[in-house]
């Protein structure tokens, strides 16, 4: 059997351990280097640092939870879409559900105080990540329906159906930045490429409380999804309820990536790359995919966004762009690797 | 007893099954049979709930089918669909795992499956990747999958395992063993088998009654020596066959040749 790893234990802890050291950097390194001991003892309370304090707790310390929760969200969200579809090419940027999502997100920041004025008087400061988990997940309702016929989800049909949606979402967006102020249209801009500059505890408490949930949830669908893998039929012959785990997961997906829209806009690849990565270690069972997947995601945004803040610092560049600049070369070369294995 | 009352079924505008009755008595194997195109397989599918519209005509153990939770059907009736479609690298173990809701211990569900996968002679193939099994040894993991599937709780009424062409793509030698094996759950389990089958000489074999399809309907419904006559099976395939008595007791039919230049 060809998984890196035997132990889907060991892979567990190589992951969290890589993810603490991950941390780690993100907050030593930056525009201003600290140490490690200025961060734990900042963190700690052990030591006293009004300059440290302000640069961990109110900058750094914010956008590195903010990262790791949106990358958890995103490939959490890709395993079990990837599950859902039987495909393992499903991402939710692949297939336009962050382009949906980022385009309810963009109509809310541009029309939120003309045509859609009772709805941000509605919903308040959640305006924005309500308008961005229904946009997710009117795509993926509109994906699944278009691709799925007698039980059987059409790969080829699914791919052209996200390319419409993230030609439609494109082309609406595009009409967006006619309408938009110029303050407005750098907001655009920061959603089209992805971007946890602007991170504070705000967004961690808008995007943290939903992923959560999507993080805790899923894995529940774990057992079903592995059947499901079999086709559809066979899941509701083996005994598990396939429409309620169909729609439920549906919504869970969207919600985590609504969410991780929300607050850094689009973030591409993490959702394939990440449980690809996870099932050529551990193989495809999702009981460890979905889990091992969150935090595979985590630690690659979180390590995408070092390389965003020092490429170009004391500027930054999107991480959106970072992700993809390293994401895509990474793929492909996977893919090269892909073609003397078999399945996924 | 697994049981269908007078379905008929379009689909697409088209008559796949017009006023079928079908019924499977415990402690018996049940064979399907006809040209493609008869309605074998949908039959099945009927029979394993997957039409909806007509889960009132079918009944398990005495209750219609729409009565029943997908969870408790599980543990009464398996269905071995004609093929699975899986993209993914599970392993042969992770394949019966993946149909077993039932929860077990570790230790007992390790006990189960292995039990489970030397029945139908893969234990060896137990760490293997799925993808890179022979068609045969893929269905010979199904079968396993099914029957581990039922086998996984202890039985309170009879069970059925509905069976799609389970031995299509097994050599001679595997063939015989699985219907072996499956006749011995038949008979020891009080459970009842249904397969679709085209082998006829298979189903002479080992099969307690025979129900044979053409063209959505039922042509004849018995015993192997009342189904297998050359007259009704050369009508229904439309190709000439004749049938002699096996040295063992049971029909052998030989396609080819026509009852009437044969007979001496």
């Amino acid at each position: 059997m060809q998984r890196l790893m035997s132990s889907p234990q060991l892979a567990t802890g190589l992951l969290l351990l890589a993810l603490v050291l991950a941390f780690s950097a993100s907050l030593t390194q930056g525009a201003v280097s600290l140490s490690v001991w200025q961060v734990y003892g900042t963190l700690s309370g052990l030591l006293d640092d009004a300059y440290a304090q302000l640069v961990i707790i109110d900058i750094r310390l914010p956008r590195v939870v903010l990262g790791a929760i949106v990358g958890a969200g995103l490939a959490i969200a890709g395993a079990a879409m990837q599950g859902l579809f039987r495909n393992p090419l499903a991402d939710p940027g692949l297939v336009g559900v962050s382009s949906g999502a980022a385009l309810a997100a963009v109509m809310v920041i541009v029309l939120g105080g003309s045509w859609l004025k009772q709805w941000t008087a509605f919903w308040g400061y959640f305006a924005l990540p309500v308008a961005a988990f229904a946009g997710g997940l009117l795509v993926t309702a509109v994906i699944y329906k278009v691709s799925t016929r007698n039980g059987r989800t059409d790969v080829a049909l699914m791919l052209l159906a996200g390319i419409a949606i993230n030609a439609i979402t494109g082309a609406a967006t595009g009409i967006m930045t006619y309408f938009a102020t110029d303050e407005e249209l750098r907001t655009l801009t920061f959603w089209s490429m992805g971007s946890l500059a602007s991170a504070s505890w705000v967004d961690v408490a808008i995007a943290g409380f939903p992923i959560l949930c999507a993080c805790g949830l899923l894995p529940l669908f774990a057992r079903p999804l592995n059947a499901f893998l079999m086709g559809e039929s066979v899941t509701r012959h083996s005994g598990f309820d396939v429409r309620r785990m169909k729609r439920l997961v549906i919504s869970l997906t969207a919600l985590a990536v609504g969410a991780a829209v929300a607050v850094s806009g689009v973030i591409g690849f993490v959702g394939l790359v990440a449980p690809h990565l996870v099932r050529l270690l551990v193989g495809p069972d999702h009981r460890w995919v979905l889990p091992l997947s969150a935090m595979m995601g985590a630690f690659l945004v979180v390590v995408s966004d070092i390389f965003a803040r020092l490429l170009i610092s004391p500027a930054e560049l999107p991480i959106g762009l970072v992700m993809a600049a390293i994401g895509g070369p990474f793929f492909l070369w996977l893919l090269l690797q892909q073609r003397a294995r078999v399945g996924f | 007893m697994l049981s269908a009352h007078d379905i008929t079924l379009k689909l697409s505008g088209r008559d796949v099954l017009s006023q079928v009755s079908i019924a499977a008595p415990p402690g018996q194997m049940l064979a399907i049979m006809g040209p493609n195109g008869a309605g074998k397989s949908t039959l099945l599918k009927v029979l394993s709930g997957d039409f909806a519209s007509v889960n009132d005509q079918v009944a398990l153990n005495g209750q219609r089918l729409s009565h029943w939770r997908d969870g408790a059907l599980a543990q009464f009736r398996a269905v071995m669909p004609q093929s699975v479609q899986l993209n993914f690298a599970f392993t042969v173990e992770e394949v019966i795992e993946a149909g077993i809701r039932h929860p077990m211990s570790l230790q007992a569900r390790q006990v189960h499956i292995g039990r489970m996968l030397e029945m139908f002679d893969v234990g060896h193939l137990r760490q293997r990747n799925y993808l890179t099994l022979s068609g045969g040894e893929q269905q010979r993991v199904q079968l396993a999958r099914v029957l581990a599937q039922l086998e996984a709780m202890p039985a309170s009424a009879p069970r059925y395992l509905l069976l799609d062409e389970c031995t299509s793509s097994l050599d001679l030698s595997h063939q015989h063993q699985v219907f072996s094996v499956l006749k011995a759950w038949v008979s020891t389990d009080q459970s009842g088998v249904i397969v679709v089958l085209h082998d006829l000489n298979l189903a002479a074999q080992y099969a307690d009654s025979l129900l044979l399809m053409d063209q959505g309907q039922v042509v004849k419904q018995g015993s192997v020596h009342d189904v297998l006559q050359a007259q009704v099976l050369s009508d229904v395939y439309r190709y000439p066959v004749q049938v002699i008595e096996h040295p063992a007791g049971w029909p052998l039919v030989i396609a080819g040749v026509s009852a009437s230049s044969v007979c001496p």
